[in-house]
């Protein structure tokens, strides 16, 4: 196929040009590695406006003399604008800095093999989307890489980059807000055929009609628009418009948790029936951990950016080491009376990622915390070749995992 | 598991409300009968749009009207049907003996006071005290449903408080008079876990420490599990099956209520084991005919659920079943029509 080429020429170049080691490369090839993510970052910059309180009376002082005696009046008020600008950098007036670093995803590591679904899981606001839209480079990385069967995709052209977009698909968390209400069906899901000229004309049609039956869709469905749809008919429209292209990795960022819980259950099963007709890797965003439990091979526990743990996903839910995990695993409600589980509550709310304190991100709620835990960045250890926890309290595991490789 | 008449807090019967809009009337409660008893949490759970919410707004007498009417049916809370009261004798209910908890604590908070006013002004309504005394009464609410430093954060607004916060300042607000009733409306929904955790832990000890009973509105099975008593599965404005928890949870009765406990992750359970109920709830302008539900029934039987609507069939004591699999017209029908419906048990893992 003309695109497996591509992506191989593309890797031969990037190789070439010394962009990627050919490591990496024989990585890929070696362990089937479709993604991999090192040291992923992506900070947002906010502008922080000046604390005007002191500026304000200063000038109101100057207007009330402006009042009485022009000259003085102006002189003063031009000293204050001049202040204004100066003080900010003169203490007790620079606390503030005028750009703060929201750390959205602060480093992450993902290694993604073919056929897998690797579940990202974590409370709202500690970065799973941001991580997500950064993975398939919708947002540019602040720092980090993310290869693509061998190839840094944050190195493309955007020529090149169209071409890769193939087979890096997204399924958004709301239907409601990730469909054109101006389009129909058909228009929605041909638009991708559109743009990569992979079909026109009656053949593009035939295969609309071909992935709505796919997606579980009626053909007389092509036609209606997306306010005609409920809710999950809508996802599977979303569903049905990211495997047009025939891609091999698709993000699902929280797929089913705008839906009902019947409902839900046949997104599930949909999802599922896809990875096995179409060999698909899924990378599954949720924050419902009972179904990353049964739906996902690998996990990985995010908060405020940082993965806390990631193993399989029998070693997290079985075996899982970090306070954190711990902690969000014993919250999720059991559907089973007999089981009342006692829970360990964590205490308050995810503190906001604008200038983190330093250490570790969970040293705010930890019940182990300790000194050290607001001076560095807990180290990894290992529990298994695939088990990693990030915490300086707990006991046990290796410093690499090579430990367990022999 | 049926608790002594003397014991029942609230009963409603053959509930009825419907909404007259201008595309037609939406039947949203057809026909409703439950019991809460004292100090007991009952849960009421379906998917959206099956009418839970206006259940609750029906007991307390709220709802919007127009285009709501509640036309048939009694309240009856203490002895006493709610319907018939005046205006004037239901505030002194509402709020003060049943208690409401809403599931988006944003849009129920008035944004333009502060939260401590919002606390105070049920308390003045129906207690006879001071503003000074509300507010110290609001601060010690406050610090009881784990708000820290109350008597600073009583002065603070709504948006000044975090999700979880604010859910409870509503519990604060709910419980300000000590109710013997508390309608929690999806009070965790909008949480992350860790946060409903810390909720529905909230609302578990102050139930006990108040001797309180509790309605609680969720969808989801999980909540319901840890938290209730006794639940009720609603379905399209009818309750499809009531009982106590453990055994609903272990052999439901009601095909709609055997669907919802397959289409969730149960602990134990492997991808396989999630089942889907076909279809989607109905428009309840045109509600299926007879048994709601019969459209979506893998156990539908045919010239029987669409024409007569199954009466309530009692299994046990305090565990009662709306199907036709458990009337004597059912089992006529399987007899005449040489078929059998049976309710498969749940999977094997998940009952262990």
């Amino acid at each position: 196929m003309s695109s497996e080429t591509f992506i191989e020429k593309i890797g031969r170049q990037q190789v070439e040009k010394g962009l990627i080691s050919s490591r990496i490369r024989t990585k890929e090839m070696k362990e089937d590695v479709v993604l991999e993510v090192i040291n992923l970052k992506k900070f947002f910059n906010i502008p922080i406006p000046f604390e005007t309180t002191w500026f304000m009376l200063a000038f109101v002082a100057a207007v009330v003399v402006f009042a009485f005696n022009i000259t003085i009046g102006l002189s003063i008020m031009g000293g204050v604008v001049v202040l204004y600008f100066l003080l900010p950098n003169i203490p007790p007036f620079n606390k503030r800095p005028k750009v703060a670093h929201l750390k959205a995803v602060d480093g992450i590591d993902l290694h993604i093999r073919r056929g897998k679904i690797v579940g990202l899981v974590g409370e709202s606001g500690c970065g799973k989307s941001t991580a997500a839209k950064t993975i398939i480079r919708l947002l540019e990385p602040t720092a980090g890489s993310v290869y693509f069967k061998g190839i840094d995709i944050n190195r493309l052209t955007s020529v090149e980059m169209k071409e890769i977009r193939r087979h890096l698909q997204i399924v958004f968390q709301d239907p409601y807000a990730s469909l054109n209400p101006r389009a129909t069906a058909h228009d929605i899901i041909i638009e991708p055929f559109a743009i990569h000229g992979v079909a026109s004309g009656d053949e593009a049609s035939y295969k609309v009609l071909s992935l709505l039956k796919d997606v579980g869709l009626a053909p007389h469905h092509a036609y209606r628009y997306p306010h005609e749809f409920s809710g999950g008919q809508r996802q599977r429209l979303g569903i049905a418009r990211a495997l047009a292209l025939e891609p091999d990795f698709i993000v699902m960022d929280e797929p089913v948790s705008n839906l009902d819980v019947s409902v839900r259950a046949a997104i599930i099963q949909l999802i599922l029936e896809l990875q096995h007709k179409m060999g698909l890797t899924y990378l599954f965003i949720a924050h419902d951990l009972s179904l990353v439990k049964i739906l996902c091979d690998e996990t990985n526990v995010m908060y405020l950016g940082k993965i806390m743990e990631s193993g399989t996903s029998d070693e997290i839910f079985e075996n899982m080491m970090h306070p954190y995990t711990k902690a969000l695993i014993s919250a999720v409600p059991i559907a089973d009376p007999t089981k009342r589980s006692k829970k360990i509550f964590l205490t308050g709310d995810i503190p906001t990622p604008i200038n983190p304190p330093p250490g570790c991100k969970f040293q705010t709620r930890c019940p182990l915390v300790s000194d050290i835990c607001r001076l560095e960045e807990p180290p990894a250890r290992w529990y298994s070749k695939s088990h990693v926890a990030y915490c300086h309290n707990i006991e046990g595991g290796e410093e690499s995992p090579e430990a367990y490789v022999k | 598991m049926s608790r002594p008449p003397e014991d029942v807090l609230l009963e409603i019967k053959g509930l009825k409300t419907y909404f007259f809009t201008e595309e037609g009337v939406v039947k949203a409660i057809e026909s409703i009968d439950i019991l809460v008893h004292k100090s007991e949490t009952l849960g009421l759970v379906g998917e959206s749009g099956s009418g839970k919410s206006v259940t609750a707004l029906s007991i307390l007498g709220i709802v919007p009207d127009p285009p709501g009417k509640i036309l048939e049916g009694e309240v009856i809370f203490h002895g006493q049907d709610l319907r018939k009261l005046s205006d004037a004798d239901m505030r002194k209910i509402r709020g003060n003996q049943i208690a409401m908890i809403f599931q988006d604590p944003m849009t129920s908070l008035n944004p333009v006071f502060t939260v401590g006013d919002q606390i105070s002004e049920a308390i003045i309504l129906h207690q006879k005290v001071t503003k000074k005394e509300a507010r110290e009464k609001s601060i010690k609410i406050m610090s009881l449903v784990g708000i820290p430093s109350a008597d600073e954060r009583v002065d603070n607004y709504p948006f000044e408080f975090s999700g979880g916060m604010r859910q409870r300042v509503m519990i604060a607000m709910a419980l300000s008079c000590n109710p013997e009733l508390l309608i929690a409306d999806e009070p965790s929904t909008s949480l992350d876990v860790t946060i409903q955790a810390q909720i529905l832990e909230l609302l578990k000890a102050t139930s006990e420490e108040f001797d309180m009973s509790i309605i609680l509105i969720t969808h989801d099975m999980g909540v319901i599990a840890e938290m209730c008593d006794r639940v009720a599965v609603m379905y399209a404005g009818f309750i499809c099956e009531v009982g106590d928890i453990i055994i609903i949870f272990k052999s439901p009765y009601h095909p709609y209520t055997r669907g919802l406990l397959g289409a969730i992750p149960r602990p134990d359970a492997a991808r396989e084991d999630l089942t889907i109920i076909r279809g989607a709830i109905p428009n309840l302008i045109n509600p299926p005919s007879a048994c709601r539900f019969h459209p979506r029934c893998d156990y539908w039987m045919e010239g029987l659920c669409d024409t007569i609507l199954p009466s309530i069939v009692t299994i046990e004591p305090g565990h009662d079943v709306r199907c036709h699999i458990y009337t004597e017209e059912g089992k006529a029908w399987m007899q005449q029509h040489g078929e059998k419906r049976e309710i498969s048990t749940m999977p094997k893992k998940a009952t262990g």
